[in-house]
């Protein structure tokens, strides 16, 4: 799975590199220059982030605008070092996927200082002036991962017990709002939030370290919910230490290539999967609307794909298109 | 209310006027004491506030700085603003002015005049003026990591907070200062009209109701409070000093005026240095006048009315007492009566007061009239001269008998000097004589009856004896008892003698000096009695010479004379001590011999008796002889028998001696009837 996305990062960059030494090149180049489109990105080598630039950077070429994309690396200071880099390339919108919400309020500063138009793609920001927020809709999300982990419990035939979450900082809203829908899944059912821990590092140490405190806890522990999907491995792992493997199951929110045949196989109840590309088609799209004076909606809450083993076959490709950013053919490659 | 009075403050608008300026003072005074006070305290902690964020704000600045947290220290400021007054907190971002390629990069917030807090926009002239204003400070810290200075934090303060305080203070004072003086106001407005103007009203109404002096009749009311009360106490008891004052000066008006009136005098006062002169009606009495005749009067009116001859007295007596010689004046002067006769009067008085340079100045006095005094005083003169100048002697002794005076007319008869018998008893003159009335009889009486008078034989310094006739009267003392008794002492020496001359002449005989008829019929009255009270036989002798009458023949009645004298001596003395010898006549004698048990026991006497008579007496040459008959009967007898009956019995027993030869003696029988024996 690894292997895949290298291979589709190293696509992804020969590609970007082609297209922009021929606009370069062109003698049109100069003549009748596209009006530019930034996008800021946090950490571009996080494929959720590519995906989404993926989606941005088809839907800008496809509506005539020459995107470039800045990835901070997750360093606030270079996300500072792109604003200024791309607000003195007088763009004509920018896409801010900031390091941090509070990092995007400088930034949205510094744009409306300049006088170009941000749409704010998933993370969103404390303050500041933009065009819409685009993003998923993590509750809905949440929500219905809950409703099929009581189902897939009870099929089990068990009636209560506790759940497990390992969760993201609750200070981020997403955080919030994903705990908040899960819950609610949850309420009139025999099954009821065991612990929450939320994660710092998000490293595999602290997410074992937490499975396994939860399941020492709570000795009715029925599943385990992460609210992240890159440490799913960690919490597969506490469970077989713990030696409840096949008693204790396993959600996730979000998206790995590999939760595909987890799914299949079992070892994933389910997961709530966000559709990255979709958010960057729909971010350029309302910049695009801005420009042109429709009217654009402030905030615009995008769907989760909730994926068991029931539909897994049926939204593969979707899957493969907005989540994974990768097609049906490259992912038999 | 009259004039003066609405003129005057009112104290209940003083009052409040008082209050309200006293808070008026007070309470800004205290406002801008805490003022000061608070502004101190304000800047004080403004400072520290401003170093304590500070320190804080850097702390936590610097690693957002390096992080190029930009919103996150922003948030930091936002939160320092809204927690602190300042008028802005700005962070200049070296890093970011790096990063973005310009000179500075400062962000922060400030607060606008409204109190809105905002983001510092630097291109903003309103609020960069703001930050340039005269009464914003700017208070500085470098932003430092690792000692690398990395921005600058500034916070912007401003006095603005200060005078908003003044403000605050001021009009917190104003307020407070109308409120309390309003409330103060009202307060001491009711409290002042129920407390202390009406209370006061009813003290003002209670004092208007006076009497005809002007002296408030009614008790004035109390207070509810100690101070007021203790004025209303002091009042009430100055009133009731007052009217007990005037109570007391009003009774001694009377009493002096009943002195007056008692006394009878007149008064005068006498304003020595104008001469204004007031008299009474009694001083113009006593001259006869009606007050209102003398008037206007002066100190002329009196000297006119002065005899002249006594003017000068007069003058005298003032000179001295002015001059301050006598305690008081005194003289006695005459005064012309309206009616033209002279009027004896006492003037008194004395100097009341002086001028500042010592002069008299006011004299107060009494005129008495002393006319009758006067003429008392003459008739008393009279008196003494009468006490001096009588023959008789004169003395006056006390209840006690003791001599209080005495006049030259005592002292001459008695031979006593006054000095000699004044305080001694009365005793000193007395005889211790027998038969006179005792000095105890004397003194009941005088007590008695208060009077005495009668004959006692007194005795004389040199103890010469002298009869007296002695006029005693009590003199009545002030209570109406016995006080003195004045003794009236007449020597009747001389009355006495020419008395006891008589009583001789009636009562003996002139020629033998025995007793006579009239007294023989009383010494036999007492004889009788005397026999019947002891159970005594009274002999009674009848005596005739025998042959006298020859002797008177032959020897002339000088001889027989003679002779009688002669036997009435040698009788007598043959006679006991209680034998009476009585010539009754011619040659006829009685005897009386009381005292015997039996008739026999007078025997011896008469024996005697004949003896004596017929013994010889030489007259002259010649030697004459006679005898004597002599009958006796005796007392008491069978039957009731009198004193003539007794002598004629005698005498009829002296016949029948005589019948018997004579020189003989013929007893009676006892008893009535038969002789009972002769010899």
């Amino acid at each position: 799975m690894i292997e895949l996305y290298v291979t589709h990062l190293q696509r992804v960059v020969a590609l970007l590199s082609t297209v922009l030494l021929l606009w370069l090149a062109s003698p049109f180049a100069g003549a009748a220059e596209a009006p530019r489109l930034a996008y800021l990105v946090s950490d571009l080598r996080i494929p959720f982030w590519r995906i989404m630039a993926d989606g941005a950077a088809q839907r800008a070429a496809e509506l005539g605008y020459r995107l470039e994309i800045y990835s901070a690396d997750n360093s606030a200071r270079q996300e500072l070092v792109n604003t200024a880099k791309a607000l003195a390339s007088d763009p004509v919108g920018l896409i801010l996927s900031p390091t941090s919400s509070s990092a995007a309020q400088t930034v949205l500063e510094l744009a409306a200082e300049a006088g170009v138009p941000v749409v704010v793609a998933d993370i969103g920001t404390e303050a500041g002036a933009y065009v819409s927020y685009i993003g998923s809709d993590n509750e809905q999300g949440a929500h219905e991962l809950g409703r099929l982990l009581v189902r897939t419990l009870e099929a089990r035939g068990w009636s209560e017990g506790g759940v497990g979450i390992v969760a993201i900082p609750q200070s981020r809203q997403n955080g919030q709002a994903r705990t908040r829908g899960f819950i609610t899944a949850l309420k009139g059912t025999g099954f009821t939030p065991a612990g929450i821990r939320q994660q710092v590092d998000f490293s595999h140490e602290e997410t074992y370290r937490f499975s396994r405190e939860l399941i020492r806890a709570h000795s009715d522990l029925r599943a385990i919910w992460l609210q992240g999907s890159d440490r799913y491995q960690a919490a597969l792992d506490a469970i077989r230490d713990a030696g409840r493997a096949g008693e204790i199951l396993l959600v996730c929110f979000d998206a790995e290539p590999e939760f595909i045949e987890m799914i299949r196989r079992g070892t994933l109840v389910g997961a709530a999967m966000q559709q990255p590309r979709l958010i960057g088609e729909r971010a350029v799209d309302s910049l695009d609307a801005y420009i042109k004076g429709d009217s654009v909606p402030a905030r615009q809450m995008l769907p989760v794909l909730v994926v068991s083993r029931d539909n897994l076959d049926e939204l593969l490709p979707v899957i493969y298109n907005n989540v994974l950013g990768l097609n049906m053919e490259q992912s038999n490659d | 209310m009259t004039e003066p009075e609405r003129d005057q403050p009112s104290l209940l608008v003083s009052l409040a006027l008082l209050a309200a300026v006293s808070v008026m003072l007070v309470v800004p005074a205290h406002g801008v004491y805490s003022f000061f006070t608070q502004k101190k305290e304000i800047v004080a902690e403004q400072q520290e506030q401003v170093e304590s964020s500070l320190v804080s704000l850097s702390a936590n600045v610097v690693p957002l700085l390096q992080a190029y947290a930009v919103s996150d220290y922003q948030g930091l400021v936002q939160t320092e603003m809204g927690l602190r007054n300042y008028v802005a907190i700005l962070i200049e971002d070296f890093n970011m002015a790096q990063v973005l390629g310009r000179p500075e990069y400062v962000t922060g917030m400030i607060r606008t005049p409204d109190g809105e807090v905002m983001a510092y926009r630097g291109a903003n002239p309103v609020q960069r003026q703001r930050l340039t204003a005269a009464d914003v400070t700017r208070h500085t810290w470098p932003l430092q990591s690792e000692g690398v200075t990395v921005g600058r934090l500034s916070i912007y303060t401003t006095d603005a907070l200060v005078r908003q305080k003044q403000k605050e203070i001021f009009l917190d004072s104003l307020g407070d200062s109308l409120l309390m003086s309003v409330v103060l106001m009202a307060l001491l407005i009711l409290f002042s009209k129920y407390r202390i103007i009406d209370p006061l009203a009813h003290f003002v109404e209670a004092l208007q109701e006076r009497d005809a002096d002007g002296i408030p009749v009614r008790v004035l009311p109390s207070f509810k409070y100690r101070e007021l009360t203790l004025l209303t106490d002091t009042v009430n008891a100055m009133l009731d000093m007052i009217r007990s004052s005037r109570a007391a000066i009003e009774r001694e008006r009377t009493r002096l005026r009943n002195v007056i009136d008692g006394t009878h005098v007149g008064t005068w006062e006498w304003n020595i240095q104008t001469g204004t002169t007031e008299f009474n009606e009694r001083w113009a009495e006593i001259i006869g006048y009606g007050l209102g005749e003398l008037g206007p009067t002066t100190i002329e009116t009196w000297w006119q009315l002065l005899h002249p001859d006594d003017r000068a007295k007069a003058e005298q007596q003032l000179q001295r007492h002015f001059a301050g010689k006598t305690p008081f004046c005194r003289y006695e002067v005459r005064m012309k009566h309206k009616a033209g006769h002279w009027v004896w009067v006492l003037n008194r008085g004395k100097v009341i007061s002086r001028t500042a340079k010592g002069q008299p100045l006011m004299m107060y006095g009494t005129c008495q009239d002393i006319s009758e005094q006067k003429e008392n005083e003459l008739r008393l003169r009279l008196a003494a001269s009468v006490y001096e100048c009588i023959s008789d002697g004169i003395m006056v002794i006390d209840p006690d008998g003791v001599i209080r005076d005495v006049n030259v007319a005592f002292c001459q008869l008695t031979g006593y000097q006054a000095g000699e018998v004044l305080g001694e008893s009365i005793r000193v003159l007395r005889s211790d004589q027998q038969g006179e009335p005792s000095y105890h009889t004397v003194w009941q009486a005088l007590l008695t009856q208060g009077n005495w008078s009668g004959e006692l034989c007194c005795k004389r310094k040199n103890g010469e004896l002298f009869p007296a006739y002695l006029k005693v009267d009590a003199i009545p003392g002030a209570d109406g008892q016995v006080g003195n008794f004045v003794v009236l002492l007449s020597d009747i020496s001389h009355f006495k003698a020419h008395e006891q001359q008589l009583e001789q002449l009636a009562h003996f005989d002139a020629l033998t000096g025995l007793p006579n008829r009239l007294v023989l019929a009383e010494r036999l009255r007492n004889a009788m009695a005397q026999a019947r009270r002891r159970g005594e036989l009274l002999a009674v002798a009848f005596l005739d010479f025998d042959g006298f009458k020859s002797v008177n023949d032959r020897f002339g009645h000088d001889a027989g004379d003679q002779l009688l004298i002669t036997m009435a001596q040698r009788m007598e003395q043959t006679l006991r001590e209680s034998d009476t010898l009585v010539r009754i006549g011619g040659d006829e004698f009685v005897v009386l011999l009381p005292d015997l048990t039996e008739p026999e026991g007078c025997l011896p006497v008469i024996r005697r008796l004949l003896a004596v008579a017929s013994s010889p007496v030489m007259i002259e040459a010649d030697r004459v002889q006679v005898s004597a008959s002599i009958g006796v009967t005796f007392y008491p007898q069978a039957g009731e028998v009198s004193a003539e009956q007794l002598l004629h019995q005698a005498d009829q027993m002296m016949y029948a001696a005589k019948w018997s030869g004579k020189n003989r003696y013929q007893l009676a029988d006892p008893a009535p009837g038969p002789q009972h024996a002769a010899g």
